[in-house]
């Protein structure tokens, strides 16, 4: 009996000490995991087609509404979120609000903008957002320089940096085109271009040939000789629409 | 009687080197008579070739004149007629001459680079004035990688565009691909994820073609309804119209 007892005693001893093992070597709990938003984001956007200028930001002008201006973006991929210690991920990996890194806060709106942004999905996190804030027009000085400061803390923590996600094209340009065009028919093309409810006056060209204005519009003449296709190119305020024209078609 | 068989049997023996030797003469005599007529043959087509008002004809006539079986010497001359009957053409502005300047792989005809520098700013002039039609598709397409590529000239992404999408009406398999990676290398992914769609049949997508990705559903959907029109190049406005949202 005695020496059941005592072998009891050393497997019971065994399983505490395999116990506090296992207890110690356990991972520590980990926030929520992004879940995977790796599609795009159905935010509103400013932004991209072809520059034919180097890109602009303007300055101050906020639109529509007076809000920011939401880009598309690629959320931050849940793979990289923060299991190992913060230390060796990025302060900014996947761990909290970027507003809780920093005891400066930016302004009141743009504490607002971030808060939703960051809530309105789980990638919206850390330096990809705060790129993708640097990008937007209408940052007063002072929220622009506390967005900068924070990717500038981030870099010095080794982190890696995304890339601003690409502007898309705020002009809409309409055309006036001939439903179809005949060999040898002379051709009017008319050309306008809005941006922001104001309407610019587009510049175009056709074969080398530019357009005149005439009211809001641009005016181009084609004659088709024995042209078969043709590209039309007309440019507002950095950026570039083109269309097709075809004989015959 | 066994006598005269081993004689005739000995005689016959004795005369095979001989009659080797014969056979061995009168093909190599009949070999070089041959080499002889071929290369008097190419000489003749030579001179006919350098007279030719129609350079890119004559180029036409000495590659299709080719012997099957000619010794490499001749045939190496045969390729150097072609491609000096090549560069004249070219020179001349022919359109077809161009295209092959432009298109064949520089390790096959290494003659031919020196050459597209000399001869961009004529490329891109025929190919500016020719009408657009199927026979015009590769010139286009050529045009518009020298401009894209920006090695012989400045790059110009536009006027790159407008030719590729010239080629690609006049039907191109590749243009449309060209044209979505050009405009991701513009950056904007709205109009080359429009060129993806477009990208049919025997076109081929290059690879790490993301615009999709940067796009959202409502966008997308966008696209897809103006991709339909072949008359729209570029998608524009998209950020309008979220921003309005």
């Amino acid at each position: 009996m005695k020496s059941y007892s005592s072998h009891n005693t050393i497997l019971a001893l065994l399983a505490v000490l395999a116990s506090v093992i296992l207890m110690f070597f356990s991972t520590p709990a980990t926030a929520a995991k992004s879940s995977g938003s790796s599609g795009s984001i159905s935010s509103s956007s400013k932004g991209a087609g072809i520059r034919s200028a180097p890109p602009r930001l303007s300055g101050g002008t906020s639109s529509g509404s007076g809000n920011v201006q939401y880009k598309s973006f690629k959320p931050v991929s849940a793979s990289t979120s923060a299991s190992a210690p913060l230390s060796r991920r990025g302060m900014y990996q996947g761990r909290g609000s970027v507003l809780d890194h920093s005891s400066i806060k930016p302004s009141e709106r743009l504490q607002t903008v971030i808060r939703e942004k960051e809530s309105s999905g789980p990638g919206w996190v850390g330096t990809g957002l705060l790129i993708w804030l640097l990008s937007q027009h209408d940052l007063s000085t002072s929220d622009r320089e506390w967005v900068q400061s924070r990717i500038d803390e981030a870099r010095k923590d080794g982190e890696d940096i995304a890339p601003p996600p690409p502007e898309l094209s705020d002009v809409i340009f309409s055309w006036v085109l001939p439903e179809k065009i005949v060999p040898g028919q002379d051709v009017i093309i008319k050309a306008a271009a809005i941006e922001d409810k104001k309407p610019l006056i587009p510049d175009c060209e056709i074969n080398g040939q530019h357009g005149h204005t005439e009211d809001q519009n641009t005016v181009l003449e084609w004659q088709t000789a024995s042209a078969v296709s043709v590209v039309v190119l007309c440019s507002a305020d950095g950026w570039t629409d083109m269309r097709l024209l075809t004989v015959g078609d | 009687m066994k006598p005269l068989c081993i004689t005739v049997l000995m005689m016959l023996f004795f005369q095979m080197p001989a009659h080797a030797e014969i056979m061995t003469s009168l093909r190599t005599f009949n070999d070089l008579f041959s080499e002889s007529a071929e290369t008097d043959k190419f000489q003749a087509l030579k001179q006919e070739s350098e007279k030719a008002q129609d350079a890119w004809q004559a180029y036409l006539t000495v590659t299709r004149s080719v012997p099957a079986d000619i010794n490499n010497n001749l045939r190496d001359k045969y390729r150097q007629l072609a491609i000096t009957l090549a560069l004249k053409a070219a020179r001349a502005n022919n359109p077809d001459a161009l295209t092959l300047v432009y298109t064949r792989d520089d390790v096959d005809v290494p003659e031919f680079l020196p050459a597209r520098q000399q001869m961009v700013n004529a490329l891109l002039t025929v190919a500016e004035k020719v009408s657009g039609t199927a026979g015009d598709a590769r010139l286009l397409l050529a045009a518009g990688d020298v401009l894209q590529n920006g090695r012989l000239v400045v790059q110009n992404s536009l006027r790159a565009a407008t030719f590729y999408a010239r080629a690609w009406h006049a039907g191109s398999d590749e243009a449309a691909s060209r044209l979505s990676s050009l405009f991701m290398s513009l950056k904007d992914p709205a109009s080359a994820y429009m060129w993806e769609l477009r990208c049919t049949g025997m076109c081929q997508l290059d690879e790490g073609h993301k615009a999709r990705e940067m796009l959202t559903p409502r966008q997308i959907t966008s696209i897809q309804k103006q991709a339909s029109d072949s008359r729209i190049l570029t998608i524009n406005g998209l950020g309008y119209e979220e921003a309005m949202r």
